[in-house]
C-alpha cells in the first residue's frame, strides 16, 4: 500500500473533449471526513473534474487527459488499476434522481450483489443500514418491495444516496444533488450530506454559493477550467483573493 | 336557468347540441366534432366488417359440434376430402412461429443491444439502421423468394419446417431490431451511469438495468413482429411446403409443414363450398390466436412495467 495523505489527490490535471480543453492544470486534494465543494459558473468544468475522479468520463470517446489522479496514493489511470474496484470505492450521486426501474430493495442490493455479496441476511442488513444512513428507512421500511420510481423526487434522491452507500465507499461524489429538487427536499439532502461527512469524504459540485457555505468545509472555485482558488470555504467566501471569485460570490458572474 | 332550459337539458343532455345554436363559432366547433366522429366510424368499420364476414362463415367451424368442428377443428387432421379439422395447420403455425421467434427475437434484441450500446454513432450504424428500415418495408413475397433461393436452394436445406421458420425469422428481425433500438434509446443515460458508478461492468449494466428498463418497448416490438409473421402466406409458399399431417423429420419431405395462412389461401382457392367455410374458420382461429398472444404479452408487459414504474 503506497503512503498517502489524502483520499484523493489531483496533480497537474488537464482534460480535453476532442480538441476542446476543459480543465487546465488542476492541482488539489480532498481531505478525509470533509465536504469539499467544487463551485463555479456553468460550463467551467466542475462536473468534468468530478467525473474524472471516478473515470466516468472514460465513457466519452473523445475524452483525453494529462496529469495524475491518485486515490489512496495509487494512480487511478495507471496500468494495473481496475476501474470497477475504483468505482466501488468512490460512490456517486447524480443531479437528477435516477433510481433503477426496480423495487426499493433491489436498488440497494444491486451494488453489493455486483461485488459478490449474495447472503440474504447480509443483504438485508445492508438495505437497512444504507436506508438509515440516507434518512429514508422510516419512510419506506414497510414498502421495500414497491417500485422505486413511485417515490417522490426527494425520496428518490435519498434512495440514490443509499444506493451509493450500499457498497460502503470511503468517498462520495455528488453532482449538484439537490438542483432538481424542491426546497424542502433539498434542505433534507443538505442536512444529510453534513451528517454523512462524519464517515465519508464528500465532494460536492454546486453552482450555489449559499449551499457551498452551508454544507462545505473546503472549496475549490473553478473558472473556465482553471482552479482559481482552493481553500477553506469560509476564507474564500469571506475574503476572496481573486477578483473572479469575488465576482462569482457576489453574483456578477454565474 | 329557466324552466325551458331545464326541460331542454332533460330532452337532450349533450351540451354540444345546445351550444351549437348559440353562435357561428359554436356551430363550427360542433360540426368538426361530428365530422371526426364520422371519420372514426369509417376507420374502424372495415375491422368489424372483416370480423363479421369471417365469423359468419367460420363461427360454426370453430365453435360448432359437427364432424371436424369445435374442438375437432383443431385436433383432427383434414383426412379424406379435407372433411376433417386443421390440426396440421394449427400445429404447423405454432411450430413455425415458435422456431422463428426462438431464432429471430434473441438475434434482433442482442443485435440492437450491440448497435446501440457497444458501437459509436457513425456510418456503420447508419447503414445497419437504414438497411433494416428498408427490410421492414419489403413485401413478404420477396422474403419468400430469398428464403427459397438462399435456404432451400443454396444451403440445400430443402423445403420444410427449418427453411420456413428461418424465413419468418428473417422477416421478424427488422421490426424487433428497430423497436428494441428505439426502446434502448429511451433509457436515460444517467441510469447506465448510475450502474457503472457502482462498479458494474458494461454487460451487467446492459443486462440488469438498460434492457430491463427497455423491456416494455421490446415486448411491443416482439408482438408486432409475431402478429405480422403469423399471418404471412407468401414467405411460406416456397419454403415450408405443405402437409396434411405434422412434420415428423427435420429435413426432407417429412419436414414439410402446413400453416394456417397457407391453408386459408389453399382452401379459399378450392371450388368445394365446404372448404370456404373451413377457410373462414381457420381465419377466425388465426385472429383469435393473434389476439390471445397480444393479451398475454400485454399482461406480461404490464406486470413488468408495474415493477418498473
Amino acid at each position: 500500500m503506497p503512503e498517502f495523505k489524502h483520499q484523493i489527490e489531483v496533480e497537474g490535471l488537464s482534460t480535453w473533449f476532442g480538441k476542446k480543453k476543459i480543465l487546465k492544470d488542476i492541482t488539489c486534494h480532498f481531505k478525509d471526513n470533509t465536504v469539499t465543494a467544487i463551485m463555479g459558473p456553468s460550463g467551467c468544468g466542475k462536473s468534468t473534474l468530478l467525473r474524472t475522479l471516478n473515470r466516468l468520463n472514460d465513457l466519452v470517446p473523445s475524452f483525453k487527459r494529462m496529469g495524475n489522479v491518485r486515490f489512496r496514493g495509487e494512480d487511478i489511470y495507471g496500468v494495473g488499476s481496475s476501474v470497477y474496484d475504483l468505482r466501488k470505492h468512490i460512490g456517486m450521486v447524480f443531479q437528477k434522481p435516477n433510481p433503477f426501474p426496480m423495487s426499493i430493495r433491489e436498488n440497494i442490493t444491486y451494488g453489493p450483489k455486483l461485488h459478490g455479496t449474495n447472503d440474504e441476511d447480509d443483504l438485508e442488513k445492508i438495505v437497512e443500514s444504507s436506508l438509515r444512513k440516507a434518512a429514508l428507512w422510516d419512510e419506506v421500511k414497510d414498502e421495500l418491495d414497491h417500485p422505486a420510481p413511485n417515490l417522490s423526487g426527494g425520496q428518490q434522491q435519498r434512495l440514490c444516496i443509499a444506493r451509493a452507500l450500499s457498497v460502503n465507499p470511503p468517498v462520495i461524489l455528488a453532482d449538484e444533488p439537490v438542483s432538481a429538487l424542491d426546497p424542502i427536499s433539498a434542505a433534507k439532502i443538505e442536512e444529510l450530506i453534513v451528517e454523512l461527512k462524519k464517515d465519508y469524504t464528500i465532494i460536492l459540485v454546486t453552482h450555489n454559493v449559499q449551499q457551498a457555505f452551508r454544507v462545505s468545509d473546503q472549496s475549490a472555485f473553478l473558472y473556465l477550467g482553471e482552479l482559481v482558488e482552493f481553500d477553506e470555504t469560509k476564507r474564500i467566501l469571506e475574503a476572496p483573493h481573486d477578483e473572479r471569485t469575488e465576482a462569482f460570490i457576489t453574483g456578477r458572474i454565474g | 336557468m329557466s324552466t325551458l332550459e331545464i326541460l331542454l337539458q332533460k330532452i337532450d343532455p349533450r351540451p354540444g347540441f345546445r351550444e351549437a345554436r348559440k353562435s357561428r363559432r359554436h356551430f363550427t366547433d360542433y360540426v368538426f366534432k361530428i365530422l371526426l366522429g364520422i371519420v372514426m366510424v369509417v376507420i374502424i368499420s372495415p375491422f368489424f366488417l372483416v370480423l363479421i364476414e369471417v365469423a359468419s362463415a367460420g363461427f360454426s367451424q370453430v365453435f360448432g359440434f359437427g364432424q371436424g368442428q369445435g374442438i375437432e377443428f383443431f385436433t383432427t387432421f383434414p383426412g379424406a376430402g379435407l372433411l376433417g379439422g386443421i390440426r396440421n395447420a394449427f400445429v404447423g403455425t405454432i411450430e413455425l412461429i415458435a422456431i422463428a421467434s426462438a431464432v429471430g427475437i434473441p438475434l434482433s434484441v442482442f443485435g440492437a443491444v450491440y448497435i446501440n450500446e457497444y458501437t459509436r454513432p457513425g456510418i456503420s450504424r447508419e447503414v445497419i439502421e437504414f438497411t433494416s428500415d428498408v427490410l421492414a418495408g419489403i413485401p413478404s413475397i420477396v422474403f419468400g423468394a430469398f428464403g427459397f433461393a438462399f435456404l432451400v436452394d443454396f444451403l440445400h436445406l430443402g423445403m420444410g419446417l427449418v427453411s420456413g421458420s428461418l424465413t419468418l425469422a428473417f422477416m421478424m428481425i427488422p421490426t424487433v431490431l428497430r423497436t428494441t433500438q428505439e426502446a434502448l434509446r429511451q433509457v436515460p443515460m444517467s441510469l447506465r451511469e448510475a450502474s457503472l458508478a457502482l462498479g458494474a461492468t458494461k454487460w451487467s449494466t446492459t443486462w440488469n438495468v438498460t434492457l430491463r428498463a427497455a423491456f416494455p418497448g421490446v415486448i411491443t416490438g416482439v408482438l408486432l413482429a409475431i402478429g405480422r409473421v403469423m399471418g404471412e402466406t407468401a414467405p411460406l409458399i416456397f419454403t415450408a411446403g405443405n402437409s396434411l399431417s405434422v412434420p415428423t423429420e427435420l429435413t426432407g419431405p417429412g419436414s414439410w409443414v402446413a400453416s394456417m395462412p397457407y391453408t386459408i389461401w389453399a382452401y379459399v382457392s378450392d371450388p368445394r363450398a365446404y372448404l370456404q367455410d373451413k377457410a373462414h374458420g381457420t381465419a377466425l382461429a388465426l385472429m383469435m390466436m393473434v389476439l390471445a398472444i397480444d393479451l398475454v404479452a400485454n399482461l406480461i408487459s404490464r406486470k413488468v412495467t408495474r415493477r418498473l414504474v
